[in-house]
């Protein structure tokens, strides 16, 4: 769910590897982040829909879904979608991309693995520049 | 007691208004400057600008000696993470969410809100309600208790016309609290209460019961 820069990127590399990628996204015009090539073989199927309702979620194939990765920018939208991926629909592995640290500590504490990019990069960057950290 | 409210439109200030009256202490929170500004103008200092999903904003609201936390923001994923804020965080005994996509109102209640109120379930119930001869009418949800209070109209004909309460198989937990006769005289059920055409019948019901009750009510011979 959310095909900004990063979940474009990663349908596209699973689509790749020969995963059945779909990605739900909220907004029309963020889709030109995605791979068009892609899209247009079907190797990436694209929802257009609200990213947490049932209605997108299904379409998307979530009842066969091995994994559900909550991507957009929305932290609140993100954990919405994660929560209903792992108790509606039993999806077995769900990752939940989180900015803020509070939500952060919140989501991790009900059991859904969070990922934050924020966090990832500052700390590849101090990992750069062990003098200092 | 003291009620921390996200969400200062249309119902939080409705919200804040009525509680204020009726003596409560209350606090809102709000992303938009004006709405905060609107609020402050008219009540005082009891709102601030803030994120109903950012624990400083939380805390810096008070939320921490709060009775009630209401989140009532347009956005129904902003107002679950605020409810499970408060209540993982906080410790707040009570919490409510406003939601708008039906579908949301059993979820928000398995992850641990408290009291969810459905805003389109509620204008459905009350569209229905206008709509003459409408034959069962959702008159309130038994929060957590997954009951409803439901209001039926006997039909001339019907198979239970004229026959006594005692008669008439309810579906299982269900119970008639009043008999409201077609001029309006209201009757405390009883065994050997009357049916008759045109009754008006009020039921607490297992939700999964509502559908056999209406049938039961409603059947021709």
């Amino acid at each position: 769910m959310g095909s900004g820069r990063i979940g474009a990127r990663i349908a596209s590399s699973l689509a790749t590897d020969g995963h059945v990628v779909s990605i739900i996204e909220p907004s029309r015009t963020q889709v030109m982040n995605l791979p068009r090539a892609q899209v247009d073989s079907g190797e990436i199927r694209l929802v257009v829909g609200d990213g947490s309702s049932s209605v997108s979620m299904l379409d998307a194939g979530i009842e066969d879904a091995d994994v559900f990765l909550a991507l957009s920018g929305d932290d609140a939208l993100n954990g919405l979608a994660a929560q209903k991926a792992k108790t509606v629909y039993r999806t077995r592995r769900v990752v939940c991309r989180v900015k803020d640290e509070g939500l952060r500590e919140l989501y991790t504490s009900l059991g859904i693995t969070v990922t934050s990019p924020t966090t990832l990069v500052s700390d590849v960057i101090l990992q750069t520049v062990p003098d200092i950290a | 007691m003291y009620i921390v409210i996200i969400g200062a439109g249309r119902i939080g200030f409705g919200l804040a208004q009525s509680q204020l009256a009726s003596g409560q202490e209350v606090f809102l929170l709000d992303n938009n400057h004006e709405r905060v500004e609107t609020l402050r103008s008219t009540f005082g200092s009891i709102a601030r600008l803030g994120d109903g999903t950012n624990v400083t904003n939380l805390r810096e609201a008070g939320i921490a000696r709060a009775g009630l936390f209401i989140a009532a923001t347009g956005s129904d994923a902003v107002n679950l993470a605020a409810c499970q804020l408060a209540k993982q965080v906080f410790n707040v005994p009570s919490t409510v969410a406003v939601v708008v996509d039906p579908e949301n109102a059993s979820l928000f209640e398995m992850l641990g809100v408290d009291d969810v109120v459905s805003l389109t379930d509620l204008a459905m119930t009350r569209l229905a309600a206008s709509v003459p001869a409408h034959p069962v009418v959702r008159l309130m949800p038994i929060a957590g208790r997954n009951r409803e209070m439901v209001a039926i109209k006997i039909p001339a004909g019907a198979e239970v016309v004229n026959r006594m309460l005692s008669e008439i198989v309810l579906p299982y937990g269900s119970s008639v609290i009043l008999v409201i006769g077609p001029t309006g005289q209201t009757e405390e059920p009883r065994l050997d209460t009357v049916l008759g055409a045109e009754d008006e019948v009020i039921v607490v019901t297992p939700v999964e019961g509502t559908q056999t009750l209406w049938e039961t009510l409603t059947e021709m011979p």
